[in-house]
């Protein structure tokens, strides 16, 4: 029992940070954009490239690719989603755009390393260790650990700096804050960039311990998106709370009722609260 | 000769899921993920029904139609309920575990291994298993589905669609059951889909099914050949899938290995989806560039 919680807790981190990138943007922008997922893989297998093939040092390595990733990012935002963007409507745009870029990016991606998984060995096979009764590696403990610290720093981004008040305003009314001066240009851009920062710093630690393969991307912004949309655009507490539940029911209906129906019985119930929604549960920014 | 049969079969099954989904999204203006899971649902449907169970083929068609339509009930009955982006995740949560279903149903589908042996269709003394026999069926299944499109989209109910695509408060406001009219969408979208699966799994699968042609892909494949052809047209997505299943066919001419081959066709379309959409979202025949009012 104490082996399923630590591995939902677990579960539970890996998802807030995949979703903290597609929240920020979700929030600022109205659009879900599937491409963070393309630079979940691009910055992990960067990252996989810089520690395996170049030797760097893990946390250099883990760095510079959450940076190249949040670089890719900018660059969609300037090329692609500028232009789309000059349409009237561009939320079911830049979401098909995005569905675009990861298919894209997946198949550059198993074009230029293959479609077999690989993995970053970290020397031996670590037993891990045991606290409370349950098993979890050292690696383990990071990710829950950033998915404890990162949260707040974003939060303290989106909330107490200027910057963050400018990506709110345009969340809440794109048309005033235009009005008003605000930057857009330039706001959706920062915005952007520091999205796919953060989902590339996701894909980079998670697949530290589990391998990296080109589809890895889909499930990924996929969960990303569920935790967004359950836990409230740009609500940090929100995606932690999403991001539990969703590990929680997915922890429990593997062990419990079956593992291989695991899946399935997550997204079911995930579609339920999707539809059923509870506006007062998390707050974001709209139904 | 036998290659280009088959390019041309393909293209007909494919041209027949971009139309059906046509009504969906360029006319009723929803956008959904899932497709490819109506699709397999009924291509499913078909395979073990004829293969295990010697069930005529003709009489799998109204078993798959219907699977599809319930699920397209259920999918019509969200659709009300979830704004435009939120119905896009809900369909690819759907897509999703549809694919998990037929990955992990190891009973039913046999699993990622999938069905062998899908005997050919048997249609009153006409064996359909020759590539020109399966041509002539796929061409005369795109001209069904053509045909039922094209008398949708010119009735009533097509005007009301795209009212709904347009201003759907509006058409509540006219007293018009906008529930109703959305079910209605999906289950007729869904219903050609079926229709095209039943059709594909003894032909252009050559007598083999298994997930990996129905998953997320696979519907983003078909969205992207709507919206090259053109979304909001009628024979837009027969033009797309004309030019993408030719280009995926073409790639065989210059020695691609094997391997690679799907990796650069999926690379191409979505290349070409992204190009489109920033400068010709209505794709090159349509006439919905999912324009609109920017929600304030």
């Amino acid at each position: 029992m104490e082996q399923v919680i630590a591995n939902i807790l677990v579960l539970s981190a890996r998802y807030t940070l995949t979703a903290l990138g597609v929240s920020i943007i979700y929030r600022f922008s109205g659009c879900l954009d599937f491409a963070q997922g393309a630079i979940y893989i691009v910055s992990a297998y960067c990252s996989y490239i810089f520690a395996q093939i170049l030797g760097l040092p893990l946390v250099i390595a883990i760095l510079l690719g959450a940076v190249i990733g949040a670089t890719c990012g900018g660059f969609i935002d300037f090329i692609i989603y500028r232009q789309i963007r000059k349409i009237a409507r561009p939320v079911l745009s830049v979401l098909l755009a995005s569905l675009g870029l990861l298919i894209c990016t997946e198949n550059l991606m198993a074009l230029s390393f293959g479609e077999a998984s690989r993995s970053l060995p970290l020397g031996d096979p670590r037993p891990g260790i045991l606290i409370f009764g349950a098993r979890v590696t050292e690696i383990q403990i990071a990710v829950i650990i950033l998915a404890l610290t990162v949260p707040i720093l974003v939060w303290l981004t989106l909330n107490r700096t200027r910057f963050g008040l400018m990506l709110r305003s345009y969340g809440s009314n794109y048309m005033l804050a235009a009005s008003v001066g605000i930057p857009i240009k330039k706001t959706f851009l920062r915005g952007a960039v520091l999205g796919s920062f953060l989902s590339g710093l996701a894909g980079t630690l998670i697949t530290l311990e589990t391998s990296i393969s080109p589809t890895m991307g889909n499930e990924a912004v996929l969960m990303g998106v569920l935790v967004t949309l359950i836990g409230g655009a740009g609500n940090i507490v929100g995606a932690l709370g999403a991001a539990m539940l969703i590990a929680a029911i997915e922890g429990f209906a593997g062990t419990y009722i079956n593992l291989l129906w695991r899946e399935v019985i997550t997204f079911t119930t995930i579609l339920v609260i999707i539809c059923v929604r509870p506006k007062r549960v998390f707050r974001g920014k709209g139904y | 000769m036998d290659y280009w049969l088959y390019i041309g079969s393909q293209i007909c099954i494919f041209a027949s899921l971009g139309v059906s989904l046509n009504i969906l999204i360029g006319y009723a203006g929803m956008l959904s993920v899932c497709h490819a899971a109506f699709f397999g649902i009924s291509a499913y449907a078909t395979a073990i029904l004829t293969t295990y169970y010697q069930w005529a083929w003709f009489g799998t068609i109204p078993v798959g139609v219907l699977l599809s339509s319930f699920l397209a009930v259920i999918i019509g009955r969200l659709s009300l309920r979830l704004r435009s982006d939120y119905l896009v995740v809900a369909t690819f949560v759907i897509q999703v575990i549809c694919y998990r279903i037929m990955q992990n149903w190891e009973e039913v589908t046999h699993g990622e291994l999938g069905i062998y042996g899908i005997p050919p269709i048997h249609l009153i003394g006409w064996l359909v298993d020759q590539p020109f026999e399966i041509f002539i069926f796929s061409v005369i299944l795109c001209g069904i589905v053509l045909a039922l499109s094209g008398r949708i989209v010119l009735s009533p109910f097509g005007r009301l669609l795209r009212a709904i695509r347009e201003d759907e408060l509006i058409v509540t406001a006219a007293g018009k059951n906008v529930r109703d009219l959305k079910v209605l969408a999906f289950v007729t979208s869904a219903s050609m889909a079926a229709l095209a699966g039943s059709v594909y799994a003894p032909t252009v699968a050559f007598g083999h099914l298994d997930p990996s042609s129905f998953d997320i892909m696979e519907s983003v494949f078909i969205i992207a050949l709507m919206i090259i052809g053109g979304a909001g047209n009628l024979w837009g997505p027969v033009l797309g899938a004309v030019l993408l299943i030719i280009l995926q066919g073409g790639l065989r001419f210059l020695d691609i290995p094997n391997e690679i081959a799907a990796n650069i066709r999926q690379l191409a379309y979505g290349a070409v989806m992204v190009v489109l959409i920033i400068l010709r979202p209505q794709g090159i025949l349509g006439k919905y560039g999912f324009e609109g009012k920017r929600e304030e």
